[in-house]
């Protein structure tokens, strides 16, 4: 069976989880799955979306959140530092048989969520493009890149979730809202916690593990990054703190 | 998603923002680039974002939502 390296449940700042995702991206030369969390809790913004028309940045300041641009597109996401575990693989393109087409190499690799998920008892399934739901609620979205050769595709996994708070950092626009046909937003998501009681991260991390090695078809071996990764990580972390990039568009 | 644009007939400047994905993500800036300078008229701005999605992948919306979102937005004038 292939081998892939696991990384598993390091805590950082956003400029830092930004800064080492791209640095596997980059340099990483097996299968790697990484799986993390976000101490401040934090807004990613997709590659794509307006700084300003997403965030309430004065919101944000005062509670104490980060506000980082992601490399990927796709929505905005917010990541409690209690409420959430972030997961993000790297696999060379020509690993999966479905790397051409998009919207199927979504759906592989949500996969591995999604076999996590129903280890943990959840109906979890499959919601194009780039949604994992449980009933017909959503309990992850991930985003992807393309760079280097490899495929980068990172995406939250929701423990809890506290919509007052993501909705006091997070600009809603009522087009989004009535586009989602009304559905107050705590009818369209839900969590762990929510389908099965309270989880532990650890237990939900080791799901997470075993629901890639099925989805991947490979053995995970708890591994570390490389000093070359660490090393570009805190090079290029300078990027995901600065108003040049985060204030992109 | 959402168009920011500057125009007096044609694009003088141009911001296409929202949760889509193009791969590669940098290409954005030039489909912009491409469109400055082109009068605001469908026949004009289709051309431009056709043929630019024969150069990247973009999942998520499509050339059409392109063009009818650039062409609904109101220009801010001169």
């Amino acid at each position: 069976m292939n081998r892939g390296r696991l990384l598993d449940m390091g805590t950082n700042d956003a400029t830092m989880n930004m800064a080492i995702d791209e640095a596997i991206l980059r340099l990483a030369d097996v299968p790697t799955l990484r799986l993390y969390r976000w101490c401040p809790s934090a807004i990613s913004l997709g590659y794509f979306q307006s700084l300003e028309d997403e965030v309430d940045q004065g919101a944000c300041e005062k509670m104490g959140i980060d506000v980082v641009r992601r490399i990927s597109g796709g929505g905005a996401v917010f990541h409690g530092a209690e409420g959430e575990i972030t997961y993000s693989v790297v696999v060379a393109e020509g690993f999966l048989e479905v790397t051409e087409d998009v919207p199927a190499s979504y759906e592989r690799l949500c996969g591995g969520v999604i076999n996590a998920l129903q280890l943990l008892g959840m109906d979890a399934r499959f919601q194009g493009i780039n949604d994992v739901v449980v009933g017909d609620k959503k309990i992850s979205g991930s985003a992807q890149t393309r760079r280097y050769g490899k495929i980068l595709q990172h995406g939250t996994v929701l423990l809890d979730v506290d919509i007052e708070r993501m909705f006091r950092v997070l600009r809603i626009s009522e087009e989004k809202l009535s586009d989602k046909e009304i559905k107050k937003a705590e009818e369209r998501v839900t969590s762990i916690r929510k389908e099965v009681g309270v989880v532990s991260s650890q237990r939900v991390a080791h799901a997470l593990a075993r629901g890639f090695e099925e989805a991947l078809g490979i053995e995970l071996i708890p591994g570390s990054l490389e000093e070359e990764e660490r090393a570009l990580a805190r090079t290029i972390r300078g990027k995901y703190g600065s108003d040049e990039w985060n204030g992109m568009r | 998603m959402r168009c920011a644009l500057m125009s007096n007939g044609k694009i003088r400047g141009i911001k296409i923002t929202g949760d889509f994905f193009m791969h590669p993500e940098e290409r954005i800036v030039d489909l912009e680039q491409r469109l400055i300078g082109v009068p605001l008229r469908k026949k004009e701005i289709e051309k431009i974002v056709t043929d630019f999605f024969e150069e990247v992948v973009v999942v998520g919306a499509s050339a059409k939502d392109f063009v009818s979102l650039i062409l609904k937005t109101r220009g801010r004038g001169a």
